[in-house]
């Protein structure tokens, strides 16, 4: 199966989202802020990286991930939000916001078992 | 170009809008003086026995007709002078008006016997209106000027230098007068024009610090207003992070992924987590009502109404269908007019209003959307024959956080913030929203509410920020100023 990087500063989710990837026969390994998180990806190469918005600071998410994209690493990101989509206002996926997927807390574990499964099929057929 | 502006005045709408409303005004008052001087020149010829002399008649015929025609091109050329400004502006157009009526005024006052013809009065008046639109030094050097070349004529006048045009059938004795006379004039007029422009400029200038104080004051109001909707973002930010972890945790032992669960111990857990997800749809109201009071929309793009009722109903139709609504769109405009506003924000409006409608309708109820022009405006009408709002929640039904006294909590949730973020979308747009009840398709059981939203076709983002000058609104608009 596949072997994905989650990194969120907040433990409890941390925990629930390895809980349910595990559960589903994935490896996974943690950092709770961007720059272990960036460590790990670099020197473990995962398949797929989990990715929250916000941790120390509002926008840290979107800087790592930028900062993957603009080193060339192409993995998967998905991105864990707390806004509101509804309302539309915050993001979108674009040039400014290089991810592949968001998944809105609260966390439901099927969404994220569904959205981890459909981004590593598009990973394998790339 | 000459800075006639002071700095402030720059992007300051209303300081643009008042010179251009009195230049308009000018104009008008002008033809009025070229009336007034007309009737003085043939009225005194013909009736009052002035005895003009020929000379005299032709001068002030000649100059009224002047005044007509420039005052003509100033009326049509008026129409294409902006307000920017590094170019030629409606100031400068205020200063050529005000430089042309002083020449005529000083010839007409020269053909009436300067300082024995009862029109130099009117020098006082124009020194005050300059006051009100011109930079103080502008007018102080004109105020010199006019002093000096009216003392000077007098003199001239009287040691016969230049010509005396007294009106002869006014007087009863010789002119002119005493030389001690006319010095005490001279110098009595020249205070009289100073103490007036001082005067004027200095109501005026307080005027303007008045206005001053009053911008940078809502400039203030606006940035506290925008700090407090980021401190509450901040904090209800705070307060959902653990919220949102606690429910993930809940769903995590719900789905069974930390082993096996007691089925009482399962429906517990169901209903914390029902509790958490009303929790969570709070915070997310809370946020999406901070996030638009600190919206600047600046952009509006052109939408079709009609196309966007018909997806936001296709959203709700598995409820509409299971309740056995009848929803009815009823378009009754001429043409579907595209409307300009932001997509997203109004969707999200009259999303909420037809959930709503949804959810406080009874099975077979009714949903009816009406689509009208009124006074230019898109008018849309939203009824329903759901449970209807009691009169003493109606006035309260747009506050945040309300819920009408009717509402069965244990059977509708809901935040109470719904209606709320409607209106600010609304009234963002231009556009007023009231509510009524029971509803015109309402009847005893099912009373129903009506919810009628008037909005602008044209919302033009920041219409209502007064201090920011658009030069083409303006140019566009040139009827009204």
């Amino acid at each position: 199966m596949a072997f994905i990087a989650i990194i969120d500063d907040d433990p409890d989710i941390l925990d629930a989202s390895s809980l349910v990837l595990k559960s589903k026969g994935h490896d996974v390994i943690t950092a709770n802020n961007p720059n272990d998180g960036y460590k790990i990806v670099k020197s473990k190469k995962p398949d797929l990286i989990i990715l929250d918005v916000m941790m120390d600071e509002p926008d840290d998410g979107f800087y790592l991930a930028q900062k993957f994209r603009k080193e060339g690493i192409t993995i998967p990101i998905l991105m864990y939000t707390s806004v509101s989509k509804a309302i539309g206002l915050d993001f979108g996926k674009s040039e400014m916001v290089p991810v592949d997927d968001f998944v809105e807390k609260p966390i439901s574990p099927e969404e994220l078992v569904n959205k981890v499964e459909a981004l590593l099929k598009v990973k394998e057929v790339k | 170009m000459i800075p006639l502006i002071p700095e402030w005045a720059h992007h300051y709408g209303e300081f643009w809008r008042a010179i251009r409303i009195r230049n308009l005004w000018f104009i008008k008052l002008r033809y009025l003086a070229v009336v007034m001087l007309l009737a003085f020149t043939i009225s005194g010829q013909y009736i009052f026995q002035f005895y003009f002399t020929s000379n005299q008649f032709v001068a002030l015929l000649t100059i009224s007709i002047l005044i007509l025609l420039y005052n003509i091109v100033i009326q049509q050329t008026r129409k294409y002078v902006g307000c920017i400004p590094d170019k030629f502006n409606c100031l400068h157009l205020s200063l050529i008006q005000m430089a042309l009526d002083l020449i005529s005024l000083m010839i007409v006052v020269y053909y009436t016997g300067l300082i024995e013809s009862p029109l130099h009065l009117f020098f006082i008046f124009h020194m005050i209106i300059g006051s009100l639109i011109l930079p103080g030094y502008l007018v102080y050097i004109t105020a010199g000027i006019i002093s000096v070349l009216f003392g000077l004529l007098a003199m001239l006048q009287r040691y016969g230098l230049v010509e005396k045009y007294f009106i002869i059938g006014l007087y009863t004795n010789n002119r002119p007068q005493t030389l001690t006379y006319d010095i005490l004039f001279i110098i009595i007029f020249t205070l009289m024009l100073f103490i007036s422009v001082y005067i004027a400029n200095k109501i005026t200038r307080q005027l303007y610090k008045r206005e001053q104080q009053l911008r940078s004051t809502l400039e203030k109001l606006n940035e506290a207003e925008i700090t407090k909707q980021k401190y509450i973002i901040g904090i209800v930010h705070e307060v959902k992070t653990p919220v949102t972890a606690t429910h993930s945790i809940i769903d995590l032992i719900i789905n069974k992924f930390v082993g096996p669960i007691d089925i009482e111990v399962e429906k517990k857990l169901h209903r914390a987590k029902q509790r958490t997800e009303e929790t969570l749809n709070l915070l997310n109201d809370i946020l999406r009502i901070s996030r638009l009071k600190i919206l600047d929309v600046k952009s509006a793009e052109e939408i079709d109404i009609v196309k966007l009722f018909e997806s936001l109903i296709d959203k709700q139709l598995e409820l509409v269908k299971t309740k056995s609504i009848t929803l009815e769109l009823n378009d009754k405009r001429a043409e579907n007019k595209k409307i300009k506003a932001d997509t997203i924000l109004l969707e999200l409006a009259i999303s909420n209003l037809l959930s709503n409608a949804v959810k406080y309708v009874d099975q077979n109820g009714i949903i009816e959307i009406l689509l009208e022009d009124r006074d230019g405006m898109l008018f849309i009408e939203f009824s329903d024959t759901g449970i209807g709002i009691p009169k003493d929640s109606l006035p309260k039904i747009f506050t945040q956080f309300f819920r009408a006294s009717n509402i069965d909590r244990s059977k509708h949730s809901g935040t109470g913030m719904g209606l709320a973020i409607v209106k600010e979308i609304i009234e963002m747009f231009g556009g007023n929203i009231v509510v009524k009840s029971p509803s015109r398709i309402g009847d005893e059981q099912h009373p129903g509410t009506t919810f009628e939203i008037s909005l602008p076709y044209n919302f033009k983002p920041n219409r209502y920020d007064i201090f920011v000058v658009n030069n083409e609104d303006y140019l566009s608009n040139r009827n009204e100023f």
